[in-house]
Formats: structure tokens, sequence, C-alpha cells
């Protein structure tokens, strides 16, 4: 984080976005009645643009998406622009969402506005302190690529050099903001500003700090549901290089000098632990599919679908069981911290600053302006990272053994910490009339509630993440129930990369597929007229249509799958092209077709964003599940958990649509069509629909 | 102990039985090489021993001595594996990225004209949560050709 010394050096020309009621303000850093180190964005003499983005960059391309905004408003040579991690407190809140969180798939969408803005204003200003400095009027003069120049004359400034003249004039307040048909930069697939770093081996992560008189830590951890009784440290502190062994939360920290240190005397650590509620893999599946046995919580009701159900025989009931889901970040949950006199200095890989900060003033009594923490690269988040519970977990031990402290979960410890993609059982019911038209659905899941665990507290009603992409569905269906019934079970869960959307697409577009198949129609054709009244869903659909030769049909030997979803504010459709031999599956190529808008700011991102969801959630169906015995996840390591490796990658192939209408996100709605893709076209080879999950057993 | 990384020899004073990874990183704060399962499953960790891959969450350092160790910070900026990486644009976190470079980097000094089932081949143990699996595949190609 930048001091105020730091700040004052910087010089040149440094703004700064207020949130305010209506939205944002743009304001020049001294036009601030206490000065205090709360920039954004800071042109330097020597023409150099530094953005700091408040976002978190976990891979989704965010930084260099963020940056082009205000390169772009600001018309600036795109070498020259530098991104920094904002620091974490108010000053750096998303104004929509009230706190400074990267998930959602809304960074850009929020930042948009915001961030052009900030530009447009700097450019304006840049322009008037010309116009002032060569006396000419402002229509003669033109800012370009990191220059101000006199159209008459020819004659250019560097806007580093009206950096200094440029503060002292006032903000405007209405910055005109470039047309479309002007971007030079949004739109365009620039190169990712964290490549340097990233493939020099200089990007730092969670543990690649270093403090003076640093300690290492690890954490034992509890089964699920359960708690340590009791501990012997007798073993554990002969270990050389040991310190420190002591409860921290629900665990019990073994702390040392190094690495190797802590992990070999947590190794010899004896531990007794309570019985917990949760049993075995096969206790949870039973749960489940008796908590659909429960009344629930109506989320919608349309119609009558149970009498439209019993009064057509074409119909179909199906019971879906889907497991819990592992982050599995490449990056395990770290951090390196410091608490002294001073104050507290955090590194963290974090999704959520406002999170971070809440326990760090918590656990350190210190008021905000004495923490710092400095978001590193995040190696992996999808949305894990949005849980703040291990920088909370390293400030206990640091405030406890006065030293500083960097935390590291090794991949066992990560899974064994929980936040999972909750399990769900859910049950489908649906009909088509003499015609082949789907009549009725009925959807009901059980499921844990994802924002309970999120907020800490019980909550009453629907929870929306178990019902996403059901009760909202764009499918026009005239009889419709939507039902949710809350599991209590105590494995925690939290925000999987797409959320209830994961379960609910797949659920929802195999089902459909279901009901094409019982009414005899073609997938597609049949998505398409039930989508009547949504251009941009058929949008989609019609592309990777046409795209994948769906109506030629598939080659020889293979069969062919499509599924449409929409969440996060985009349309997604994919084909899979799909082959099963000896038991096993083989998705040779998919077709996405995506739009989020009429506005793309980074296409290539786009395009990377879509093949990682689309890997991800192959990865899901064919393989993972987290599997308990006595409340402890079993399968805790890449040998046990496996996610999917090169060899099984298909060949991807992503459209972009353009089309009217509001601006999508990116980050998460690649991933939910294409597990429900490719099961639909296994489906087309054995005609068994798969219900369970994974696809190779859990 | 004495160490040769990255052609520079570092003294360490550390249990031969030490993983190599912990050196590196946490001894001598090369923080390039990261790890992702401790156990030899994942590629995180991938440096060079003479030339060849190891990982190095899983090699005792005491058996490295004398040997000649590269880490993705010794791999020249303008080396062609570095620069298609770029051009291609294959990281996204990033974090898998080290040894997934250092991989490749293997490959083509053993192998400068791989097929696309040999990279594959040779890749397979190296994981990525992101899936930039199809760009690491061009990436090589990429380089391959850029050393051709
Ligand atoms: S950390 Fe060494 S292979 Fe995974
Ligand atoms: S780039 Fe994120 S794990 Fe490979």
């Amino acid at each position: 984080m930048m001091t105020r010394r730091e700040f004052f050096k910087l010089g040149g020309l440094s703004l700064l976005i207020v949130a305010t009621s209506k939205g944002f303000d743009v304001v020049k850093a001294n036009d601030l009645k206490r000065h205090s180190p709360r920039l954004w964005i800071n042109l330097s003499e020597d023409n150099y643009l530094t953005v700091l983005v408040n976002k978190s960059e976990m891979g989704q391309g965010v930084y260099t998406g963020i940056a082009q905004l205000v390169a772009e408003e600001l018309d600036f040579p795109w070498d020259r622009v530098k991104v920094m991690p904002a620091p974490a407190g108010k000053a750096y809140i998303d104004p929509y969402m009230g706190s400074q969180l990267t998930g959602g798939s809304t960074s850009i969408r929020h930042m948009f506005d915001i961030m052009r803005s900030a530009g447009a204003v700097m450019r304006e200003m840049l322009i008037e302190a010309a116009s002032r400095l060569w006396k000419v009027p402002k229509s003669r003069l033109k800012a370009e690529l990191g220059y101000v120049i006199d159209t008459k004359t020819g004659k250019k400034v560097p806007y580093g050099k009206l950096a200094g003249l440029a503060m002292k004039l006032p903000v405007p307040l209405y910055p005109k903001l470039k047309d479309p048909e002007e971007f030079r930069y949004i739109g365009r697939s620039l190169p990712r500003i964290d490549l340097d770093d990233k493939v020099s081996g200089e990007a730092r992560f969670g543990l690649d700090h270093f403090f003076e008189n640093q300690l290492y830590a690890v954490v034992e951890r509890p089964p699920f549901g359960g708690r340590i009784v009791s501990y012997d440290p007798s073993e554990t502190r002969k270990v050389k290089g040991v310190t420190h062994v002591f409860r921290v939360g629900k665990g019990v920290a073994v702390c040392g000098e190094s690495p190797e240190a802590v992990l070999e005397g947590r190794k010899k650590l004896k531990v007794k632990y309570s019985k917990t509620s949760v049993g075995s893999t096969e206790d949870l599946k039973e749960h489940y599919i008796q908590l659909l046995q429960k009344r629930g919580l109506i989320a919608r009701k349309d119609g009558d679908p149970k009498g439209v159900y019993e009064k057509f025989p074409k119909r179909i009931e199906l019971t879906y069981l889907l497991p819990y889901l592992y982050h599995a970040c490449m990056e395990p949950m770290a951090c390196t911290v410091k608490i002294d006199r001073d104050g507290c200095t955090i590194y963290a890989p974090t999704q959520s600053q406002t999170s971070v900060l809440r326990h760090a003033r918590r656990i350190t009594g210190l008021p905000e302006s004495r923490i710092k923490v400095i978001t590193t690269y995040l190696g992996g988040g999808f949305g894990r990272k949005s849980n703040s519970e291990f920088v909370a977990e390293a400030l206990k031990i640091a405030k406890k053994t006065g030293r500083p402290v960097k935390l590291f979960y090794t991949r066992e410890d990560d899974v064994q910490s929980g936040w999972f993609r909750p399990m769900c059982a859910v049950k489908l019911r649906g009909s088509v009339d003499n015609r082949g038209n789907p009549n009725s659905l009925y959807f009901k899941i059980a499921v844990p509630a994802v924002f309970e665990w999120a907020i800490g507290k019980e909550r009453r009603g629907v929870d929306s993440a178990a019902v996403s992409g059901v009760a909202n569905t764009f499918y026009e269906i005239p009889n419709i129930h939507v039902e949710f019934v809350k599991s209590k079970v105590k494995i925690p869960v939290w925000f999987w990369r797409s959320v209830g959307h994961t379960h609910n697409a797949y659920v929802m577009e195999t089902f459909l597929d279901q009901l094409a198949h019982l009414g005899g129609k073609d997938p597609v054709d049949l998505r398409l007229e039930l989508l009547g009244m949504h251009m941009r869903a058929q949008g989609v659909i019609e592309k990777v249509a046409e795209a994948s030769g769906w109506h030629r049909g598939p080659r020889e030997g293979q069969a062919l799958g499509i599924a449409y979803h929409h969440s996060f504010g985009t349309h997604v459709a994919q084909v899979a092209e799909v082959s099963l031999i000896d038991g096993r599956v083989k998705v040779h190529r998919v077709v996405c077709a995506v739009d989020l808008g009429p506005l793309v700011v980074n296409p290539d991102l786009v395009v990377q964003q879509m093949e990682s969801g689309i890997i991800m959630g192959l990865s899901a169906f064919l393989y993972e599940g987290v599997r308990f015995r006595n409340g402890f996840a079993v399968n805790n390591n890449f040998d046990t958990y496996p996610i999917l490796r090169m060899g099984e990658v298909p060949e991807i192939e992503v459209h972009i649509v353009r089309s009217e209408g509001e601006m999508g996100g990116i980050g998460e709605p690649g991933l939910p069509p294409i597990a429900p893709a490719v099961a639909n076209a296994l489906f087309r080879i054995t005609g068994k629909p798969i219900t369970e999950l994974p696809y190779y057993g859990l | 102990m004495e160490l040769k990384v990255n052609g520079r020899l570092y003294r360490v004073d550390v249990d031969p039985r030490t993983p190599l990874l912990w050196v590196l990183r946490e001894h001598l704060k090369l923080t390039g090489t990261k790890f992702g399962c401790l156990k030899a499953i994942c590629g995180s960790c991938t440096v060079l021993v003479d030339g060849e891959p190891v990982r190095s969450c899983s090699v005792q350092v005491g058996n490295v001595v004398g040997k000649s160790i590269t880490t993705i910070e010794g791999i020249p900026e303008n080396h062609p594996i570095k620069r298609a990486w770029k051009e291609v644009g294959v990281p996204q976190c990033g974090y898998c990225q080290s040894g997934q470079i250092v991989r490749a980097y293997a490959l083509l000094s053993r192998n400068p004209r791989p097929t696309r089932e040999e990279i594959v081949r040779a890749m397979n143990g190296n994981l990525c949560r992101c899936g930039t699996y199809p760009r690491i595949v061009r990436a090589v190609m990429r380089a391959s050709e850029m050393m051709g």
C-alpha cells in the first residue's frame, strides 16, 4: 500500500474516485480536505500511467481489463501503463457492492463507467492545461496516445509535462466519454498486463513475501462438524525448529523456523477428535435423498404443474444426486502477516479485502488506518478466496507468537478446510403435450444454503443460490413448480465458480433433453421454441448449432450434445462432440458461443475465460466429488481428487456473439453448460440419463 | 552445503533431507518455484537438475549437491519458450506456470520438434486448474518454431 509520503512523492496528476449516494465522483487528490493516500490513477511527470485496481487478479484478467478502460479514455500508450493492487479500505469499495470484493463476475460491469470516467477526466484536464499553456482554444487541441497535440501547428507535448499544471485545474463535472467508434483499446485483445510477471517467475503470491524473524505455521484441523478434544504436542516440540504448538480457531497450530520443521512437527502431533454428526459419503447421499421427502419453501409456482403432469401420459421423473466439489486452486490458502507496534501488514491472495480488514480489526484491535493489506496475485480463486478464514488464523498466530507469520495450507489442509460447492439431491418431474411441447416442470432441490454460510447466520426464506437459473429460467413452460429444502449438514459450503448455476444448469439442461426425447423433438429446436421471447439466448444457440454442424449430425462414432445457460448476465451455449470407448468418455471438440452484450473489452480474455470454464466444468463432470469418512474428507490430494489433465482437453472453439442489451460477466458463465452438454451427448449414445456425478463415480 | 542454482553458488545450512523445494523458495528466496501438492503429483514445483525435470517437493537437497539446478528464474527472458508463452498469452492465474515453463523447456532441450502427442505426453504431469492447457500446447509448438 502506498504511504502518504510515497503518495506525495509520486507527483504528477493524481485522481481519486469517491463513492457517493448517486454512484461515484472523480476528484483530484488535493480536493479532499484531509490528504490521504486514496489514489486511484496517477499520471507521472515522466509520462507513465499507474492504475490502482480495486479488484483481485486471480487469472480472469481483471488487471488488464480495468487498465484498458482507463488507457482508452485517457488515450494513452499501452506500454506505459502500470497496475498496482489497490490497498484495502473504504476508499476502494465497489460502489455497487458496498464492499471491496471480487466475485459474481461483476468487476468489469461495475467498474466500466467508473474507470472510463476517471480516464476521461484526466484527458480533459490535460487538454485544458495545454490550452492555458499555449493560449490556444481547446477546440484546436486533441489528446492522442500520450500527447496533447495542437492540430493547427502540429506542436505536441507529452501528457506528463502537463501533469503539474493540470493538477491545479478544477475537475470537469461531466467528462465526455468516447463513442464506441472512437475506441482504440476497448474491443481489442491487448496482451495481459501481468504476462511478464507470470512468465518470469516474478509474480508474487500469498507465500512469496519475507519478513525478518518470520515464523512458518500450519494448522491441524478437526473433522467437519467435530472438534479437537485434546492434543499431545510433546513429540512435536522435540522436532528441531518447532517453536510453538497451540490451539487456533478450531485447529491446532504448529509453528517453527522453516516449512520443513512445521510439517515434520505436525506429523508427530497426537490429536483426539470428538464424534461428529457428519458421517460417510453413503450417509450423506442418504441424507440428501431423504430430505427430498420433506416439505420445503416454494420459490416459484406457475399454473398447475401437478395436475398437468398427472394428466399427460408422456411424463418423466428423475432424481439427481450431485457431490460436494472442491475449488482446488493450484495455490492452496497461504498468507504472510506481521503485527507490530506500528500496525499490521498482511500479504494475502484475497478476493475480499473487506473481510480481511474486518478480521484484522477484530483480532488486532487496530484501527483501519494502521492495517495494510497488500493483495498479492491469487493462484486461482474460483470463489474460495473470498473466504478470509485463513488470514484470520494467520493473524491469531502472529498475535500469539509475537512474530511475523507465513501460514500455509498443504493440499490436504486445503481440502479439510472445506467451503465446498454444496452437495444436492434434486427431484425433477416433467411432461409434454400431444405435440411434444413441455407443459409442466417440477423441480425440488435439497441443498445447504450457501448464502447462510457466507453471512455466518441462519436466514429465513429461499436461498437464492439454491434455485438460481431455475426459479428465473427463461424457458417458457406454462406450469412450473420450484421448491427448496434446506440441508443443515455441518460441512462448510461456499461460492464455487458460478455457484448454484453449477448444479442447476446440469439438472435443467439434461432434463430438458429428456423432455425433448419424450416429445420427439430436436434438442436445439426445442430450446429455440421454449426461448421464443429471448433473442440473445436464441442467438447463442443458433450460433453453436451452425458452427458445430449440429444439423449435419455427428461424425461417425460420435454424438453431439447441446446445453445453454444464462448466468451473471451472460448467455452461453455449448455443443460437445463426444464418443464413448470402453467406458471412457472422450470429448473431441467443444463449440461455445457467448453473448455478453454489445461491448467486449478484451475478446481474447473472454475466450480464455470460456476455455477455463469449459475445462474446469468438464473436470468436475468426469472426476470431481469430495468423499467423506467420519467427517474427514478422504480424497484430499490430486492422486485421489483428480482434476483434468492436458491429455483429456478437447479442442475448444469460442464465438463471441454481439447483441444489444446489458453487459454480462465473464469469469463464471462459461462453466455451467459444459457438463450438461457432454451428458446430453452421452445420453444419445447410451440412451441412459446421467443423474449422478461425477461420471466416473464418487 | 553448497548448491549451484541458475549458475550461481549458494551456501545453505539445512538438513540434507530437506526437500529442495523449501530450500529454493524459503531459504534462497527463489519464490518463482511453487507447490501444489507436495507429493510429486502436480508438477508446480518442477525444476531442472542437470537438465532433467524433477519435482523439487520430492527431492532431498542432499541428493543434488554438486549438480546444476535451474529454476524458472534461470531461464532467460528472451528464450523462445518464454517469448512464445507471452505471444500465445498462456497464463491465467499464473501459479502453475513456472512448473509448466520449466517442464516445456526440458522437453524442447531434448526434443526441439515435438509432435502434439509428444507435447501432451511430456506435459501431462503438470496440472493447471485455470485450464491453460490448450495454450500451453500452442506455446510449445510456437517456441519450437522459433528455435527452428
Ligand atoms: S508440489 Fe511438487 S509435484 Fe506438486
Ligand atoms: S494458470 Fe492458474 S493454475 Fe495454471
